[in-house]
């Protein structure tokens, strides 16, 4: 058990490059070593009342928003947006939420961000990459969309299929409750994504490209589902079943 | 009342009416001021006000409350969290009766930065550099600076020397990006990010080239370009002057 910590800009340069390494030199035991954890000078301490972290497996989005949720419960305003704290959890768990083979071996994708939270300036870039921050997505999403995004939280905390892939890479869809009950909806039905959903007429690709064409007309980003459905062209009349 | 609507029926609201202004607070994120006059378009007062943000895939919102009830919110509600302070903004005013029917909305607002500055100024990780100018997707610049030099932020603004050999040859690059790689002039209808650099152009060269159709117009820009950052070199920053007394301090 250890308490909450944030990266230092030392830290957050050091854990990137350990995550570097670790794309070079792929292995089963692959971890950040202590000194990048808990040294003075890579991270320093979140707060006075920040909560204690005990390692454990993080299979899905639900295990690590349940885990997220409890133990920021007294403090997610201050950690909601904070880069140094998200980056330093990712590399605290990185060995129970790391991507692997069938070997065992970590195979890592090629963005940083899925395991740290680079800080903000006018690069939208990365606000843009937050969101494949494995644990900070997972828990902005049970924050934002609770049990209305089961599916995507019972999807494996690493794995970013089509519709996942599609809610995460854009904010306004992401922050939208209409929109991603929507999405869900439509294309996904007894937990799993139905054929053939993703390109065609009424498709989800079509979808978002009707979204924005109603946004003429429409606050699309900002309705609740029901008002969507209600002004959806018959070309979704089909999924909708 | 205003008549002002365009073929979806919704109110166009003018600028003058929807200003924002951008302030970056202690704790090193910006958060914004909202001054709205939305009132005199007679929308209903239950009709809903939302401000969005957004940036290439980021985005943020806030629910201002109704016309008849706008909310007051908090300066850590108005804080930019997920968009960085590039972002633009748009006012729209919502029907009431949850259909998410727009009955009026601003055009693309560009926030009023800090001190009228033309360029954002973004300490990161910069490793061996000390600053490199950046530039968003729609071409709008930042300028990063090296986050480990302590105050670099401070000395960017009141250095001579720093700003006599840096701030040229950023307006050197901000004008060829704006004509050669964004292809822009200061002709177009909308607002633009590349409008107060056509401003600044315009009152240290006297004129403003239009936008490039021809050989001939890249070589009239490019000299154009060079008379501008002479200028600049010599009534704003007086770069060799401060250049000289630095080198002799």
């Amino acid at each position: 058990m250890t308490r909450a910590r944030q990266f230092t800009p030392l830290g957050l340069q050091r854990a990137q490059s350990f995550l570097a390494e670790v794309r070079t030199n792929p292995s089963r035991e692959a971890a950040p070593p202590d000194d990048l954890l808990y040294d003075g000078n890579n991270v320093e301490l979140l707060r006075h009342d920040a909560p204690d972290f005990t390692r454990r497996q993080l299979t899905t989005r639900r295990d690590a928003a349940r885990y997220l949720t409890t133990a920021l419960a007294p403090i997610e305003h201050h950690v909601a947006d904070h880069a140094g704290f998200w980056s330093w959890i990712g590399m605290y768990l990185f060995a129970e939420i790391a991507p692997r083979d069938r070997q065992g071996v970590v195979r890592l994708s090629s963005l940083d961000e899925t395991f740290v939270v680079h800080d903000t300036g006018s690069d939208s870039r990365s606000y843009q990459r937050r969101y494949r921050h494995y644990l900070w997505s997972a828990w902005r999403l049970h924050r934002t969309h609770g049990e209305a995004a089961a599916f995507l939280l019972d999807e494996p905390l690493t794995s970013f299929g089509d519709i996942a892939d599609r809610v995460f890479s854009n904010a306004r869809i992401f922050n939208s409750a209409g929109v991603v009950q929507l999405i869900l909806t439509l294309y996904v039905e007894a937990g799993k994504q139905k054929p053939r959903f993703g390109r065609g007429r009424g498709g989800l690709r079509h979808l978002i490209r009707v979204l924005d064409q109603l946004e003429r007309t429409y606050d699309v980003y900002g309705m609740e589902l029901d008002a969507l459905l209600a002004i959806l062209p018959s070309d979704f009349d089909r999924w909708r079943a | 009342m205003i008549n002002r609507f365009n073929r979806t029926g919704r109110a166009g609201i003018d600028r003058a009416h929807a200003q924002i202004e951008l302030v970056r607070a202690a704790s090193g994120k910006s958060f914004h001021t909202l001054h709205m006059e939305v009132q005199r378009y007679g929308f209903p007062s239950d009709a809903v006000l939302q401000l969005e943000a957004w940036r290439s895939n980021t985005s943020q919102r806030w629910d201002y409350g109704t016309v008849g009830d706008p909310r007051v919110l908090s300066e850590q509600e108005r804080t930019l969290t997920s968009v960085p302070g590039s972002a633009r903004f748009k006012l729209k005013v919502v029907a009431g009766d949850r259909s998410g029917r727009l009955l009026g909305a601003t055009k693309p607002l560009s926030p009023v930065q800090p001190r009228q500055s033309l360029i954002p100024v973004d300490p990161v990780e910069l490793d061996g550099e000390v600053w490199r100018l950046s530039f968003e997707d729609d071409g709008q610049p930042a300028l990063q600076v090296n986050k480990k030099i302590a105050g670099i932020s401070e000395t960017i603004r009141t250095d001579a020397q720093f700003r006599s050999l840096v701030m040229p040859q950023i307006l050197r690059s901000v004008l060829t990006q704006i004509y050669f790689v964004e292809e822009l002039g200061p002709d177009g209808d909308d607002e633009s990010w590349a409008d107060g650099w056509f401003r600044l152009a315009k009152s240290l060269a006297g004129t403003v080239p239009e936008k490039i159709h021809n050989d001939s117009d890249r070589a009239g820009v490019l000299d154009w370009v060079d008379r501008v950052v002479a200028r600049f070199s010599g009534e704003k920053v007086d770069a060799y002057n401060a250049y000289v007394r630095a080198l002799e301090s």
